[in-house]
C-alpha cells in the first residue's frame, strides 16, 4: 500500500477553513499589503510595468518609430502632444518608453523561466543524488560561476547581432537564461540537502516511496517558494542585464529599448535635452526596484528557512 | 593548514582548466551553432561565397580542425604565455594586455576601495541605529541604489556636470607615468562610480553582520566590564563583522569586471573591458577567446585569495 501511505503525506493546511480561490487571493493580498507595505508598493510598481507593456499600443500617443522632424529634442511638456518630449528625430519619448517595457519584460520573464526551470532541475537532481554526480555538477557550477556574466553576454550577443537569421530578443532570452542557471541552482541544492534527512522524507522513503515520488511530493513543494522568491529578484537582475547590453549596443536594433535609448550615440543630444538621459534610466531603475522590494517581501513571507524566525 | 592551502590551490587549478574548456566549447561549438558562425557572418556581409576563401578564414579564426587537438593547441599556447594575436591589427594580445590590464585593475581596485570606505561606516551606523529612522533611510537608499543601473548614474553625472558645472570627462587618456595629475583627473570619476553599485550590497551586508556580532556573548562581556560603547563597537564588534565582507569582495568581482566594460566604454578608457567590446564588434575571435578566459581566470584567482585570507583574518578558522 505504498501509494496510500505516501499520499497521506500531502495533507493541506490544518484547521483553516478553505475559501474559494478569488477570496483567498484578495484576503492574502490585503494581509500582504498590511504586513509588507514596501513589498506591496513593489508589487504595484511591477503591476504597473506589466500593464503598460500589455497595453502599450493603446496607451502610447504615437507609434514608437513615428518621426516628427519638425519637433526634435523637445522638453517636458505634460499637456502638449509629446508629454515627455521627443528625441533627435522627433520620436515620442513616452511612446518609446511604453514599448520599451515590452522588451524588458519579454527578456525578463523568458530568461527567468529558462533559468528557474534549469536551476530546479540541476539543483534538485544534484542535491538529491549526492555522491559523485553532485561532485561533478558542483565543480561545473563553480567553473561556470567564475565566468563574468556580462562579458559572456557581450560576446554572444555581439555575434548574434551580426547574424541576420537570429532573432535578437530570443537570442538574449536564451543567453541570459542559461547564464542564470548555475547561481540559482545552488540555492535549490542547499534547500534539498537540508530537507533530505528530514523525518518526513525519511518516513516517505521507509514506506517505499520511489525517488521521483519523493522529489515530486517532498522536495519540489519545499523548493517552490524559494523559486518564487529568487525568480522575482532575478527578474530585476535580468532587466538590468538587458539594459546594460542594449546600452553597449548589443541589444535588439530597431526596437525601442530603455538601455538603447541611453546609449552612447545619443549623448550629444542629452546635453541639449536632458530628458533623453533621465526618463529611460528612471524606467529601468523603477522596474528593478519594484522587483527587488517585492522579491524581498516575498522572501520574508515565503522562504521556509526564515519562517518563524521573526523579522530581521 | 599546509594541506588546506595545497587542496585549495589544486581546486583552483582544476577550476581554471574547466573554465578554459567551457570558454573553448562555448566559442568553438555553441556560439557557431546557436548564434552564428563568425566566418559565415563575415562572408554574408561581404557577400562572397567562395568556399576556399571561407575555409582559409575559418583556419585564421581558429574555427577549423579537430576540436580536441585545437583545444590542446590553444591551451598549450596559453600555458606558454602566448595568447595569440588580433586578426584586426595583428598586435599580440599579451602586448595589449600589458597596456590595458593595469587600467582595468586600477579602476576596479580603486572603485572597490572607495566603495568600502563609504559602505562600512554606513553599514555600522545603520546597525547601531537599528529600526530607527537612520536605519530605515540607509536601508531604503541601499535598495534604491542597488536597483539603479550604474551606467545611468554615470550618464546623469556627465549630462548634468556639463549643464551645471561645465565639466566634461577628459577625452585624451594619460597614463600615470606620463602625467599623474591628468591621470587622476581622468580616473577619479569612473572609479568612484564603479564602486557605487557594489557598495549598496555591502552596506546591507555590514549591517546584518554587525547585528549578528552585537548579539554575541563577548560583546555583552565587553559592555559588562565597563568599556565605552565606542570601544565595544570599534574594537570588538566591527572588526569581527568585517570578516564575511571579504567573501563579498570575491563575489562582487564579476560585477566589477562588467563595470569596467561599461565604464571604460562611457569614459573612453583604454582598458580590457573596452578591448573586449571592440573586438566583439569586429568579431576578432582570438582576442575574444583569450580575454574571456583571462577575465575568468582573474575571478578564480581572486576567489582563491579570498578563501586563503580567511585563515589569516579569522583565527578561529583552522584547517
Amino acid at each position: 500500500m505504498v501509494t496510500s501511505a505516501a499520499s497521506a503525506l500531502d495533507f493541506g493546511p490544518i484547521g483553516r477553513r478553505e475559501r474559494a480561490l478569488p477570496f483567498r487571493l484578495v484576503f492574502g493580498l490585503g494581509r500582504f499589503a498590511r504586513r509588507k507595505p514596501l513589498g506591496f508598493f513593489g508589487l504595484m510598481l511591477v503591476s504597473g510595468l506589466i500593464f503598460s507593456a500589455l497595453f502599450a499600443t493603446q496607451l502610447a500617443p504615437f507609434s514608437p518609430e513615428k518621426l516628427d522632424l519638425r519637433h526634435p529634442l523637445q522638453g517636458l511638456d505634460l499637456t502638449g502632444t509629446h508629454p515627455l518630449g521627443t528625441d533627435k528625430t522627433g520620436r515620442d519619448i513616452l511612446s518609446r518608453l511604453l514599448y520599451g517595457a515590452r522588451i524588458s519584460l519579454k527578456v525578463g520573464f523568458g530568461a527567468v523561466l529558462i533559468s528557474s526551470t534549469g536551476a530546479v532541475l540541476v539543483g534538485v537532481v544534484s542535491g538529491y543524488l549526492g555522491g559523485w554526480v553532485d561532485k561533478i555538477v558542483q565543480r561545473l557550477v563553480d567553473a561556470w560561476q567564475a565566468m563574468p556574466g556580462l562579458i559572456i553576454l557581450i560576446t554572444l550577443m555581439g555575434i548574434a547581432r551580426r547574424n541576420e537569421s537570429v532573432d535578437i530578443v530570443w537570442a538574449m532570452v536564451l543567453a541570459i537564461g542559461f547564464l542564470g542557471i548555475p547561481g540559482a541552482s545552488r540555492v535549490y541544492r542547499s534547500q534539498v540537502l537540508s530537507i533530505k534527512q528530514a523525518p518526513y522524507v525519511e518516513a516517505a522513503r521507509s514506506l517505499g516511496a520511489t525517488a521521483p515520488r519523493i522529489i515530486l511530493k517532498c522536495m519540489l513543494p519545499n523548493v517552490f517558494p524559494l523559486v518564487m522568491v529568487s525568480a522575482t529578484t532575478a527578474l530585476g537582475g535580468v532587466i538590468l542585464a538587458e539594459a546594460s547590453l542594449s546600452f553597449l549596443g548589443f541589444g535588439p536594433a530597431g526596437k525601442p529599448s530603455w538601455g538603447q535609448m541611453l546609449s552612447i550615440d545619443g549623448r550629444d543630444y542629452m546635453y541639449r535635452q536632458p530628458g533623453l538621459a533621465i526618463w529611460p534610466g528612471l524606467c529601468i531603475g523603477t522596474a528593478v526596484f519594484g522587483f527587488n522590494i517585492f522579491g524581498d517581501a516575498l522572501r520574508d513571507v515565503l522562504d521556509p528557512r526564515l519562517r518563524g524566525s521573526g523579522r530581521r | 593548514m599546509g594541506r588546506y592551502v595545497t587542496q585549495r590551490l589544486l581546486l583552483a587549478a582544476m577550476t581554471i582548466v574547466l573554465v578554459s574548456m567551457i570558454v573553448f566549447l562555448l566559442l568553438r561549438v555553441i556560439v557557431p551553432v546557436v548564434y552564428g558562425d563568425a566566418v559565415d557572418v563575415i562572408s554574408a556581409e561581404y557577400s562572397h561565397s567562395d568556399p576556399s576563401r571561407a575555409e582559409a578564414l575559418r583556419e585564421e579564426y581558429g574555427l577549423s580542425g579537430n576540436l580536441a587537438t585545437s583545444y590542446v593547441k590553444w591551451a598549450g599556447n596559453i600555458l606558454r604565455g602566448d595568447l595569440g594575436e588580433s586578426l584586426f591589427n595583428g598586435r599580440p594580445i599579451t602586448t595589449e594586455m600589458h597596456d590595458r590590464l593595469p587600467v582595468s585593475i586600477e579602476l576596479g581596485v580603486v572603485g572597490l576601495l572607495s566603495g568600502l570606505l563609504f559602505s562600512v561606516p554606513l553599514g555600522v551606523a545603520a546597525a547601531i541605529a537599528q529600526d530607527r529612522w537612520p536605519d530605515y533611510l540607509l536601508r531604503t537608499s541601499a535598495i534604491l541604489l542597488n536597483s539603479l543601473p550604474g551606467f545611468w548614474i554615470a550618464i546623469l553625472v556627465i549630462t548634468f556636470g556639463n549643464r551645471w558645472f561645465n565639466w566634461a570627462p577628459p577625452l585624451n587618456f594619460k597614463y600615470i607615468t606620463e602625467d599623474p595629475v591628468a591621470h587622476i583627473k581622468i580616473m577619479a570619476m569612473p572609479a568612484l562610480l564603479i564602486g557605487l553599485t557594489p557598495s549598496a550590497g555591502l552596506v546591507r551586508l555590514v549591517r546584518t553582520q554587525m547585528l549578528e556580532v552585537m548579539r554575541q556573548d563577548y560583546i555583552r562581556t565587553a559592555q559588562a566590564k565597563g568599556l565605552t560603547q565606542r570601544t565595544v563597537i570599534l574594537r570588538h564588534a566591527m572588526r569581527n563583522s568585517l570578516i564575511p565582507v571579504v567573501t563579498v569582495i570575491g563575489l562582487t568581482l564579476p560585477a566589477l569586471i562588467a563595470g569596467t566594460a561599461i565604464f571604460e566604454s562611457i569614459f573612453s578608457l583604454p582598458g580590457m573591458g573596452r578591448y573586449l567590446v571592440g573586438s566583439v564588434s569586429s568579431l576578432d575571435y582570438p582576442v575574444i577567446m583569450s580575454t574571456v578566459f583571462i577575465f575568468s581566470a582573474i575571478i578564480v584567482v581572486a576567489n582563491l585569495l579570498v578563501d586563503l585570507s580567511y585563515t589569516v583574518l579569522d583565527p578561529r578558522i583552522r584547517y
